[in-house]
């Protein structure tokens, strides 16, 4: 693991929920009811639900582990979708803008900047029409796991042109994979990941991420060209993409990018290797991870 | 692995031939440009296994990642609502849909959970659908993309998979 892929590894965000008033007991005022953690941005929200629930069960009208009613988190009445990586939902949903974050949020070194969000409980439903994999919350790890095996079985086959490498991974493997992100072992997670990313890909796992104008998830086709793969750019990819957004890798020829390309909380240069960008900053479920954030009048 | 436009061109060939005309306990088919909805009743197998199975649902689209058709699905169950006295039509989520979908003598197939965006329209939304893993796909169908491919699709995917 180099220098990069440690500090990405070890990204976090601070993060506050806040139940649902509805929710809680008569009686029960929402400020005793309230967790803050500080979650690896390379992790899914779902795995701290049995700790939200072990900390605030108590305070709840439902029970937990009813099959009924689904948890579900939402940031500013937007639905929280637990199945990606929190890093990219955190990103995208406020939208992100690495060079005012400072400035906006960090005045002082005894401030601390969270995330806010609200858990509820929703039926399978309402789940299905705000665009929420339903879950059992007594099984929101097995969950989470198996929709990670997935995304790791399609990250493989792009990567590969198919999904061999990782279905030739027995039952052992699997589990210890699946360790090492639950107890953030860099160097067991690198030694099962570097096993399915070949060296020479056949194309590059991508999804990008927008909320304005709308909410919308795309997986971008990226074919690498091997015989010339110093061709290919974070702007190139972004130019075919958006092209209304992106018309320069930089703006000194007098037409400006009205967006610029976040990953990992950082702004990523338009003129670096595709490649070098997803070795270094895929997610840990073999998907690199992009959202989009918009220029300001006043950038 | 079939390409977008082959994909598109045997939808085409499907909705001619009229191929889904007899598929066994279905409502309704629609074929457009880019993907098959089917509703149908749900088969013995399945009612025998739950009595409040009510009916399936299906789409069968363009998977751009496998470059192979994907077949996604719904199971939707009737529940009595016990507060209002009424009745409701819900999706019917299982932890183990291996079990409940496949018969025994099928077990190279996986299912799997998922956000999709049906149509490749901005303002339309995602919605949770199951769907059968596609990764050995080509393996499974055989022969050339240009012969049938989508029809020995069909005839795995749902036609064998769900005994329709």
């Amino acid at each position: 693991m180099n220098v990069i892929q440690n500090l990405l590894w070890q990204g976090s965000v601070n993060v506050q929920i806040i139940i649902d008033s509805e929710l809680l007991l008569p009686g029960v005022p929402w400020q005793e009811t309230i967790v803050n953690l500080r979650l690896p941005r390379n992790s899914y929200l779902i795995l701290c639900i049995p700790l939200i629930l072990k900390q605030t069960g108590k305070f709840l009208k439902l029970q937990f582990d009813s099959n009924t009613y689904i948890p579900w988190f939402e940031f500013e009445n937007v639905p929280v979708y637990w199945n990606y990586p929190i890093g990219i939902l955190f990103d995208t949903l406020t939208g992100l803008d690495p060079a005012q974050r400072d400035a906006k949020y960090f005045k002082s070194e005894d401030m601390i900047y969270y995330w806010k969000l609200q858990l509820g409980f929703c039926s399978i439903t309402d789940c299905n029409q705000n665009g929420i994999i339903p879950f059992q919350s007594h099984e929101s790890n097995q969950a989470i796991k198996k929709y990670w095996i997935h995304q790791w079985k399609q990250a493989c086959f792009i990567l590969n042109g198919n999904s061999k490498k990782i279905m030739s991974f027995s039952n052992n493997d699997i589990e210890l994979f699946w360790q090492s992100i639950l107890e953030r072992d860099p160097v067991k997670f690198m030694d099962l990941s570097n096993k399915i990313i070949p060296k020479r890909p056949h194309r590059l796992p991508i999804v990008i991420y927008q909320i304005l104008p709308t909410i919308c998830i795309s997986n971008p086709v990226v074919i690498i060209d091997n015989t010339n793969r110093n061709f290919q750019t974070v702007f190139d990819l972004m130019k075919r993409e958006f092209p209304n957004y992106f018309l320069n890798v930089n703006n000194d020829s007098g037409t400006y990018n009205i967006a610029k390309v976040i990953s990992n909380g950082i702004e990523i240069p338009l003129e670096m290797k595709l490649l070098e960008f997803y070795l270094n900053f895929k997610s840990m479920d073999g998907f690199l991870y992009i959202s989009l954030s918009f220029f300001t009048q006043s950038n | 692995m079939i390409s977008l436009e082959e994909f598109e061109s045997q939808l085409i060939q499907i909705n001619t031939n009229n191929y889904l005309q007899e598929l066994s306990l279905c409502q309704s088919i629609q074929i457009t440009q880019t993907r098959i909805h089917i509703i149908t009743d749900v088969p013995v197998h399945l009612v025998s296994k739950n009595d409040q199975l009510n009916s399936l649902e299906f789409n069968v689209i363009y998977s751009q990642i496998y470059q192979e058709p994907l077949l996604l699905f719904r199971i939707w169950k009737v529940e009595v609502d016990s507060e209002f006295g009424c009745t409701m039509k819900t999706i019917h989520i299982d932890n183990e849909i291996e079990k409940l979908i496949f018969p025994e003598t099928l077990d190279e197939f996986r299912i799997g959970l998922d956000l999709f965006q049906l149509d490749n329209d901005m303002t339309s939304s995602s919605s949770v659908w199951y769907n059968i893993h596609p990764c050995d796909t080509g393996d499974i169908i055989g022969g050339k993309v240009t012969e049938n491919y989508l029809e020995r699709w069909l005839n795995i995917y749902l036609k064998r998979i769900f005994s329709l």
